[in-house]
């Protein structure tokens, strides 16, 4: 067993340390305790009172003894309608974690380092990371292209469709300015959420004074119903990775940190491995990528608060501006990147820009890998033109809701864009805001007219209260009454006061709150009120 | 036209390079509202009561974060600005125990909350549910009361403590609604980094931090005055004012326009302040008689030291004297002091206690 020092020694001089050291000590001893944190505050020159502070923003961070190996079971909003609160009294001490990415194949236990799926009353059992479906409309793919291949996640397997080319011609025969512009041809935009011009991104880091500059990978997959990173770099890290080494080609970045959420501790293995065989075979030349383990917090993949946690600050969001591309890592410029929009890289390098456009319906651009849960048949990632019509997507390639039931709405990006019962949509953001909506990061999750949209909603806005940092107002105060609204534990019973108050709340929070968190999470009480106020009224009475 | 100049509520209005909007709108007698704003520290934005439109951006913006740049229009006060920052009044106000008076002897800023509850008609009637501080009355402490339930994160006290002291002694833990200020480990401030600086009571704006020993006088009649004064302890002389109730002190605020400190205090200067009226101060000399003190004439207890002071040289030497002179002397009677131990003693074993 390490010594406090070995540790200590190990990581001091490491680049983003403190997460990859309190990781160590909570695997060497199950939990963290006093001892240590006085340990690690002294060894790292963290004042003890704001390492506390930040250790317990991390829900998975454990300060009981035995903490660590305990089951944390998803209660995310799939794992609801499929056993998880049975799971949980059948297993003992098991607590409860919000959405753990598998809601393609629930219900995601963790314990310890071991990945775990249960279904009530059959135990767990281990098991990989379902694939993509074959793609139903047969259509051409970016991302999943090769995904399927056996031995894809090894570098062999990688190389031999081609893989790292791109990379090589981009660092021997193009110049950081022709990577720049057929990423900007391309169309290509942040794949994470926000949706933000990937090529803009980078050239403003290329430009931007100072360094060393830095890639991120966003691989904090925290949104319920999102599931797609995982399998992004679980079956092809080394599209990740040779995309966040064209990033540092095109922006002059010399360092790159993947990012990865706490619940796919396999996944950490994996990249880690990968990158080991990519460095050894000596493709990524001076550019370093260090794999960094988060701790269980879905604010984390808010970019800013990313920042603050890597550098082992407490994870709130920054103000901005400045922003990461001219003060990100450690105040350097930096590009924050999601991991599907790593991996779409080395394709659009690879096949050209006009090609990667071409793949989009009409004036779209590119494509879009849509994690499908719920109530359809075969729920699962697939990745779609963007502009494809959801009902295609839901009827047509996942199967539909079982027989004899309809779908009543489905949920957007994860749960931060709200319902949309509407379901004559294509997948695009024009199309999505039309509807109040968003398509962020791509998760739909189906509710089939058995559900309770109310209680669908509780849980909702539960998660978001859960996840709120803390730091501004109108999210902190608001996430939470806007759940015991819902809940029924306080506030007007009276219908009309009851709209009004959730409605004042949700349209200040929407408009002033500080990130996209508490920007976004009203949509839910704002989609349910327009879209099922006889649910509403009803749960009222 | 000149360059730095943006549109404030209709009016042009210049702003120096960096300026914050909510500096410029403050400077032009606008009351933007905030309760998370200290002048001395870094805009933290979490308030949000502070925000304001500017013409271009979707949704309103925090002014205590947004720098100026030239050909802005900003507007502080529309409709909708207000019925936001209502909104987000009677959010904060829902999570406070409601009809609490809080004394202003608890704090400077303690305040705050009541005026803004008041200017926002937030009475606690919109929005009730769970209340989020949890207090640590019973921290043993003298000098700082920590009643949060009066809390309402805005942080001020946190970064007070690790921006203008340095100290790091508290910190946030939990998130969300669960947020609590806390010191390492949740315990007692004696037990922390805390120096009693006290000043995360003076920037706390609901009054769930207070100064005890101020909040003693609460019940003493009459009005509060402020006398501006200089500390009396150290040599760096802290500009303070002095708060009174008739004869009696009740309470040291430091001066946010002090040259030397910046509104600053240390925890001599904030809360030592009652010996000026304690039961136990000195009036008269005391002398040692049968090993007793008893009170006695000035001359005395002078021929007392002096004979005290023979003794000593008589039996040790000259340089078994050394002298500490007191950081509150003035000039004159440091000057006097060393005179005295130079010429008097013929040692050079003299030094001044402002050494903190």
């Amino acid at each position: 067993m390490p010594t406090d020092q070995a540790l200590i020694d190990r990581w001091r001089d490491e680049p983003a340390p403190l997460l990859p050291l309190l990781h160590a000590f909570h695997e060497r001893d199950g939990y963290l305790s006093d001892e240590v944190l006085r340990t690690v505050a002294g060894g790292l020159r963290i004042p003890l009172a704001d390492l506390y502070g930040t250790v317990t923003f991390y829900h998975h961070f454990s300060r009981e003894p035995g903490g660590r190996d305990r089951a944390r079971v998803c209660d995310g909003p799939i794992c609801k309608l499929r056993g998880c609160d049975a799971l949980l009294a059948e297993i003992d001490g098991a607590t409860p974690m919000p959405c753990a990415g598998r809601c393609d194949e629930p219900v995601p236990v963790i314990q310890g380092d071991r990945y775990l799926v249960g279904v009530p009353g059959e135990g767990l059992r281990e098991a990989p990371t379902p694939l993509p479906p074959p793609n139903p409309g047969g259509l051409e793919e970016c991302c999943f292209a090769h995904i399927r291949k056996p031995d894809r996640a090894t570098l062999a397997g990688y190389r031999a469709t081609g893989g790292y080319e791109a990379l090589t011609r981009a660092l021997n025969e193009q110049t950081p300015a022709e990577v720049l512009d057929v990423v900007d041809t391309s169309g290509l935009a942040g794949r994470g959420g926000a949706g933000f011009p990937t090529g803009r991104k980078w050239r403003a880091v290329a430009e931007a004074p100072g360094g060393p500059k830095t890639i991120v990978c966003n691989a904090d997959e925290g949104e319920p119903g999102c599931f797609k990173d995982r399998v992004l770099m679980d079956y092809d890290p080394h599209a990740v990775i040779e995309g966040m080494a064209i990033a540092a080609r095109a922006t002059g970045a010399t360092r790159g940190f993947i990012y990865l959420r706490y619940e796919y501790p396999h996944t950490q293995a994996i990249l880690e491995r990968a990158i080991e065989e990519a460095q050894e075979a000596n493709l990524l030349g001076d550019f370093q990528v260090y794999v960094r383990r988060g701790a269980g917090a879905y604010i984390c993949g808010e970019e800013t608060s990313l920042l603050n946690s890597l550098e082992g600050r407490h994870p709130f969001p920054r103000n901005r501006p400045p922003y990461p591309v001219t003060h990100g890592y450690e105040n350097t410029p930096t590009a924050v990147n999601n991991v599907e929009t790593l991996a779409s890289v080395p394709p659009i390098l690879a096949r050209g820009a006009d090609w990667y456009r071409g793949l989009g319906e009409g004036e779209h651009a590119g494509t879009k890998i849509i994690s499908l849960s719920g109530d359809v048949r075969w729920p699962g990632n697939y990745e779609v033109p963007i502009g494809f019509p959801l009902k295609t997507l839901l009827f047509d390639w996942a199967g539909g809701p079982e027989d004899g039931r309809t779908v009543q709405a489905v949920t957007m990006a994860g749960l931060s864009g709200g319902f949309v019962s509407d379901l004559d949509v294509t997948l695009d953001e024009p199309s999505l805001r039309a509807k109040d909506s968003f398509l962020g990061a791509g998760g739909v999750m189906v509710f089939d007219d058995s559900r309770d949209m109310v209680e669908v909603a509780r849980q909702a806005m539960s998660f978001f209260a859960h996840e709120s940092c803390g730091k501004c107002f109108p999210c902190r105060i608001g996430t939470q009454r806007l759940t015991e609204r819902l809940a029924g534990e306080a506030g007007p019973s009276d219908p009309e006061a009851w709209k009004s108050e959730v409605h004042d709340i949700g349209s200040t929070m929407a408009a002033v709150s500080a990130c996209g968190l508490g920007i976004a999470a009203p949509l839910i009480t704002e989609s349910l009120l327009r879209d099922f106020p006889e649910q509403v009224e009803a749960h009222l009475k | 036209m000149s360059g730095n100049t943006i549109t404030l509520d209709g009016k042009t209005v210049e702003f120096a390079e960096g300026e914050t909007l909510y500096d410029v709108a403050r400077r032009h007698g606008d009351t933007v509202p905030t309760l998370c704003y200290d002048d001395r520290l870094e805009a933290f934005g979490a308030c949000r009561l502070c925000v304001v439109e500017v013409e271009g951006s979707a949704n309103p913006v925090a002014s205590c974060t947004t720098t100026a740049t030239p050909g802005m229009v900003v507007r502080t006060r529309t409709e909708a600005l207000e019925k936001h920052r209502k909104t987000l009044m009677e959010l904060v106000v829902s999570e406070n125990p409601s009809g609490a008076r809080i004394d202003p002897l608890r704090g400077m800023a303690s305040q705050e909350l009541a005026h803004l509850a008041v200017r926002y008609e937030a009475d606690g009637s919109r929005f009730q549910g769970k209340q989020s501080g949890r207090s640590h009355t019973s921290d043993p402490n003298p000098m700082i009361l920590r009643d949060y339930d009066h809390c309402i994160s805005c942080y001020r006290c946190v970064r007070v403590c690790a921006e203008q002291e340095g100290d790091y002694a508290i910190s946030v833990a939990n998130r969300g609604f669960h947020t609590q200020i806390t010191t390492e480990f949740g315990g007692f401030l004696e037990d922390s980094a805390c120096t009693f600086c006290g000043q995360c009571v003076q920037t706390c704006p609901t009054g769930a931090l207070g100064d005890k020993r101020s909040m003693q006088h609460q019940d003493t009649p009459g009005e509060v005055e402020r006398t501006r004064s200089i500390c009396p302890y150290c040599g760096v002389g802290c500009s303070v004012d002095i708060l009174t109730k008739g004869e009696t002190v009740v309470g040291v605020h430091p001066a946010m326009d002090g040259p030397a400190n910046e509104g600053a205090l240390c925890v001599k200067g904030q809360f030592g302040w009652d010996w000026v009226q304690h039961r136990d101060r000195l009036r008269t000399p005391l002398v040692r008689k049968d090993g007793k003190f008893v009170e006695a004439t000035w001359d005395e207890a002078l021929d007392r030291v002096a004979e005290g002071f023979a003794a000593v040289r008589e039996k040790h030497g000259r340089h078994a004297i050394y002298a500490v002179a007191s950081g509150r002397a003035p000039h004159e009677s440091a000057y006097s002091v060393q005179k005295f131990i130079r010429a008097g003693f013929q040692t050079n074993q003299v030094d001044n206690c402002s050494r903190a």
